[in-house]
């Protein structure tokens, strides 16, 4: 292939040249000119090697969807070379081809090609199942695809929420008719255009075509209200006309997902070029007539010397002239309609050299040209639950019933000249706006405001379009001979035949088992292929065979876009400026961030049990609670009795889902007349929030409370060790002495001079400890003097690790670390908690089944090891000695700074949780080590003396 | 994404809302047994129809609210009324579907 002389039609820009290479070698190619058109430019044939038997393959389609048009460039795999455009100091190269595209080694599978067939892996590497690994590691090397470098950095991909009355899907002359038409009703219209320029197949058709293509292009990129993305595909339609949108002409993002809740949708997506199925289709130098059209019209490459061209349409016709017009010398025009066939392509393994035609004669060419009929890329309409039907006159599929909300112009609806292709399109897009104005109302209407708005009247504006016509179309699928239908799968009509004879002659069937149409191209070029082949081996019609169902996305979507931009808050407490300070490790905890530790956790640890520390417990959720039935909905809420709690008094309770699952665990204060504080697990806020709304709701709508939550109105700080009453006594007026203030009681007051201020003890530390909730913009003076009024005392802070491991040596659970899915209340041993006198509460009837019986239910127990060095990973198995069977696992582990030895909790069947019996722990290297069930939760202060006094 | 019309904020997002369950009323967990209980907890009609069900407008108004969908084309029949809450104004919330018999979970 060459660069011809200049002509009007051509997309190139060649005052400016863009330099790249081509497996190494320096080409030349100019602005506009995909990869592909630059490297057929250059004299280039063979692109790739085909997946299975790694066949040279040349262009097909060069186009999006050409099969054998994948490239590597730079660290960028599976580059569409037909659709990217080229940019200055690409580095390109062939993919799937070892160790190089010209000699390539596994041309072999060629060769032994037969073993290849269809389910050869299935049944070949089966057997025995032990030795898959190996297959496997074979078997990878011969993957097809590019080369993925983990090395690569991130790049920026972005989503976006857009609102449009109408998305316009396709933008070739009828879609950009139908995007016209609705912005002039009045909408608010999208129209997107899958490949580089609006025009659709105008780009490549006659002068006439592009300067219609170029008016109407013109118009939709003045109009006001039509927002034109290029280069950017409607990867899928969803419910109510959500639509996905992937956008690769964002300047910044490398791609984007758009997604638009489209009130009428426009399917435009044109036709696309169909392969024809003969011995040889797949040598380079067999194109489709499209093929040839775009690089000769658009990219002024000639795509060889001498054609034959094969037609059964207009396209083909027009191929000719392209042809000739670029200097190819045409040697022989097959047509079709009038019974022209050809049966096989000869040649090498770089070109063509010889066709063979139906009758008979052999034709010398290199290069043969196909127009054989259309696709029907039904794809978004199938999503919307339209089942597409065959039409053997026209020779393709047509939308048999799409939602009203949805609207179909252009080649999928029927045929027609460029001016009944716009009159349709327009007529369409002023519907679509109609109707999108009905949707509008509609929604309108649903949504309650002050003055109610009518919903309007009658159903949605008719269809009052004059339906395209639908060209009679020969069919042609294959040949006398077989060829490739899959090209980017390897599949072959001989293959479809044989696994039709097998069995598997449904179509949905055969298309798993030879994963035809399951490649790159995803079906746009070998749907109907697979269709008429295995009709043709069944001996039916391709009604009688029906066709796959399409599934988003129509074209591929980076993973980086799904991923996007996460819209994922991160909250922090007010006193993070100083964590961050003071160079705490931060740790993510569900959405917060918070100090892991301050540099030494074992230290801290030490401080806090011998002197005093702080914690920054502010992501402790806290919902506040008001109203004369608050009582009740603790009930409802927890399993234990909140009725007779006094102000001034705290209590800590467990709540279970109606399942009898531990759910969430924390203290409730009452604070006052029909006044209570609750707190929850950081991670569990907002969900016992919704799970009290739930209830109040739900089941009991008379009960009067309001339910607020706190958790960020609040800063927490937790004042915990023996010289915590000191410290927090010089900082406020509620008096701390034991007789007033006890363990459990809470009260309210200034500390360091901020108002309203909540205190409670309790003793999540196991030692003395006052929690202080402070009014959230004081939070960091309040850290702050507390740190400064206590330095004689010792004051330091502690961060999350300190605390874990203090809860651990007191043996308090976690919820969702010592609990999972599974775990019942029974098992965390707090069953005096669970009342079952009370009328009724979350979880009640469970929990009675449960208590009833609870020997099958796993227990909570501390644990030690016998060695008290090892640390036993959390997580690891709890077996039956000598055995296998495991009994439990190790929940929580930490070595302890205070007892100076490994402790953890764990569950474990209720047959091995007495205290004194020795289990066995399957560490993560596999060896074995002994510990011993504990009497009492907590590994150190049992009795609870420190945290009481 | 199917549009959800929430009786307070209007037709939403499905995101925008938690989606509970079916609509079936709670047993009395006093005189439950363990079979009426996990019907109860665990057997969904799941038909192709019409069927009654709880969303939770979690992005909203907070609320939540009964609402019948046929799961065969996700349209909402009888959209939920604005401020119509549930248990207090709609009194069909708490309904047992005929289909939801202890026997037939055996």
């Amino acid at each position: 292939m060459i660069r011809l002389p200049q002509q009007s039609s051509e997309v190139i820009d060649r005052g400016a040249p863009l330099r790249f290479t081509w497996n190494d070698k320096p080409v030349t190619g100019f602005a506009g000119d995909t990869i592909a058109s630059a490297i057929a430019a250059s004299g280039t044939r063979i692109f790739a090697r085909s997946m299975k038997y790694h066949r040279p393959r040349g262009l097909l389609t060069a186009d999006f969807w050409d099969p054998n048009g994948f490239v590597q460039v730079g660290d960028d795999p599976n580059v569409r070379a037909g659709h990217r455009l080229l940019e200055n100091g690409m580095d390109v190269s062939a993919q799937n081809v070892w160790p190089s595209l010209d000699y390539d080694i596994k041309a072999a599978n060629g060769v032994v090609g037969r073993f290849l067939t269809a389910g050869f892996y299935y049944k070949t590497f089966m057997k025995p199942a032990s030795l898959w690994p190996t297959y496997e590691k074979v078997l990878a090397q011969f993957a097809p695809g590019g080369k993925v470098d983990l090395s690569s950095p991130p790049r920026y991909h972005d989503k976006r929420y857009a609102h449009p009355d109408v998305v316009v899907a396709g933008g070739g002359p009828a879609g950009m008719a139908a995007a016209l038409g609705a912005a002039l009703e009045g909408a608010r219209v999208m129209l997107v255009e899958h490949n580089h320029h609006l025009g659709g197949h105008l780009l490549w058709g006659t002068d006439e075509d592009r300067a219609a293509a170029a008016t109407l292009a013109e118009q939709c990129e003045a109009a006001e209200n039509i927002e034109v993305l290029l280069n950017s595909t409607v990867t899928g339609r969803y419910e109510d006309n959500w639509c996905a949108i992937a956008q690769r002409s964002h300047d910044k993002a490398v791609e984007r997902l758009i997604k638009a809740r489209a009130k009428t949708l426009v399917v435009a997506p044109g036709l696309i070029e169909r392969p024809y199925v003969f011995a040889g289709n797949d040598k380079p130098g067999v194109m489709l007539a499209g093929a040839a059209r775009r690089l000769i019209n658009m990219y002024s490459v000639k795509p060889g010397e001498r054609a034959v061209v094969l037609t059964a349409n207009a396209e083909g016709d027009q191929a000719v002239d392209a042809l000739e017009r670029a200097g190819v010398d045409v040697v022989a025009v097959v047509d079709a309609r009038t019974g022209g066939n050809v049966i096989a392509a000869h040649g090498g393994a770089k070109s063509v050299e010889e066709v063979e035609l139906g009758d008979g004669r052999k034709i010398e060419a290199d290069l043969l040209i196909t127009a054989v009929g259309w696709t029907a890329p039904t794809s978004l309409l199938n999503l919307a639950g339209d089942r597409p039907e065959y039409d053997p006159v026209a020779a393709r599929f047509f939308s048999s019933k799409v939602p009203d909300n949805i609207l179909v112009a252009g080649g999928l609806a029927g045929d027609g000249s460029l001016d009944e292709l716009l009159i349709h399109g327009t007529a369409t897009g002023e519907l679509a706006a109609r109707r999108a104005s009905h949707v509008a109302a509609t929604l309108q209407s649903l949504t309650p405001r002050a003055e109610s708005i009518a919903a309007p009247a009658g159903d949605m504006p008719a269809d009052n379009r004059n339906p395209l016509a639908r060209d009679n179309h020969p069919e042609l699928h294959r040949s006398t001979t077989h060829g490739i239908v899959d090209y980017s799968e390897d599949v072959g009509s001989k293959d479809l035949f044989a696994a039709a004879k097998e069995g598997y002659d449904s179509v949905e069937l055969i298309k798993r088992f030879t994963t035809a149409t399951m490649g790159p191209a995803q079906g746009k070029l070998e749907t109907v292929n697979t269709v008429a082949v295995l009709a043709e081996a069944r001996g039916e019609t391709i009604s009688e065979v029906g066709t796959t169902v399409w599934r988003p996305p129509y074209a591929p979507v980076t993973l980086g876009a799904l991923g996007g931009r996460i819209f994922e808050p991160v909250r922090v407490s007010s006193i993070q400026p100083w964590h961050e300070a003071q160079r705490a490790k931060p740790i993510l905890a569900g959405q917060w961030i918070r100090p892991e530790h301050y540099g030494n956790p074992a230290a801290e640890v030490r401080n806090v049990r011998e002197n005093v520390g702080l914690i920054d417990v502010s992501p402790l959720g806290k919902l506040d609670l008001r109203g004369p039935d608050v009582p009740k909905l603790l009930e409802q809420l927890y399993t234990n009795k909140w009725q007779k709690l006094p102000v001034g008094g705290v209590r800590y309770g467990v709540m279970c889902a109606e399942d009898g699952i531990v759910m969430d665990d924390g203290v409730t204060a009452h604070l006052g007349d029909d006044h209570y504080l609750m707190t929850t697990t950081s991670s569990g806020a907002a969900r016992v929030w919704e799970w009290a709304e739930n209830w109040l709701q739900t089941e009991h709508p008379d009960w009067k409370v309001h339910v607020t939550p706190v958790t960020t109105a609040f800063t927490s700080i937790n004042v915990a060790g023996p010289k915590s009453r000191q410290l927090v006594s010089r900082l406020t007026d509620v008096d701390l002495t034991p007789d007033s203030f006890g363990y459990m009681q809470v009260r309210q007051g200034t500390v360091a001079g901020v108002d309203d201020c909540i205190m409670w003890r309790i003793g999540f530390t196991g030692e003395l400890s006052y929690e202080i909730h402070v009014p959230s913009g004081h939070g960091l003076h309040v850290w702050e003097q507390l740190l400064a009024e206590g330095d004689d005392l010792g004051v330091k802070p502690f961060g999350l690790e300190a605390q874990r491991i203090m809860r651990l040596e007191k043996g308090h659970f976690i919820v969702g670390q010592d609990t999972d899915g599974l775990t019942k209340m029974p098992t965390v041993g707090l069953n005096g908690l669970i009342k079952l006198d009370k009328d009724d509460f979350a979880g009640k009837a469970e929990l009675s089944y449960a208590l009833a019986d609870d020997s099958g239910l796993p227990k909570l127990v501390a644990i030690q090891t016998a060695d008290p060095s090892i640390v036993p990973e959390e997580a690891s198995q709890i077996v039956r000695a000598g055995t296998n069977e495991i009994l439990g696992r190790i929940t929580s582990s930490r070595m302890s700074p205070t007892l100076k030895r490994s402790i953890c909790l764990g569950q474990v069947a209720s047959e091995a949780a007495a205290p004194g019996t020795t289990l066995t722990v399957v560490m993560t290297t596999g060896e074995r080590i002994t510990a011993k069930v504990m009497e009492h939760h907590a590994h150190f202060d049992p009795e609870g003396e420190r945290l009481r006094v | 994404m199917m549009l959800v019309p929430c009786p307070n904020c209007g037709p939403r997002n499905s995101s925008d809302l938690r989606y509970v369950g079916e609509s079936h009323s709670r047993p009395n967990p006093n005189t439950a047994t363990p079979e009426e209980w996990r019907t109860y907890l665990y057997m969904e009609d799941n038909p192709a129809g019409p069927l009654k069900e709880t969303w939770y407008c979690r992005s909203g108004c907070r609320q939540y609210f009964t609402a019948v969908r046929n799961t065969s084309t996700n349209e909402f029949e009888n959209h939920p009324l604005p401020g119509a809450k549930i248990g207090s104004v709609d009194p069909s919330f708490h309904y047992v579907s005929e289909s939801k018999s202890v026997e037939g979970n055996q």
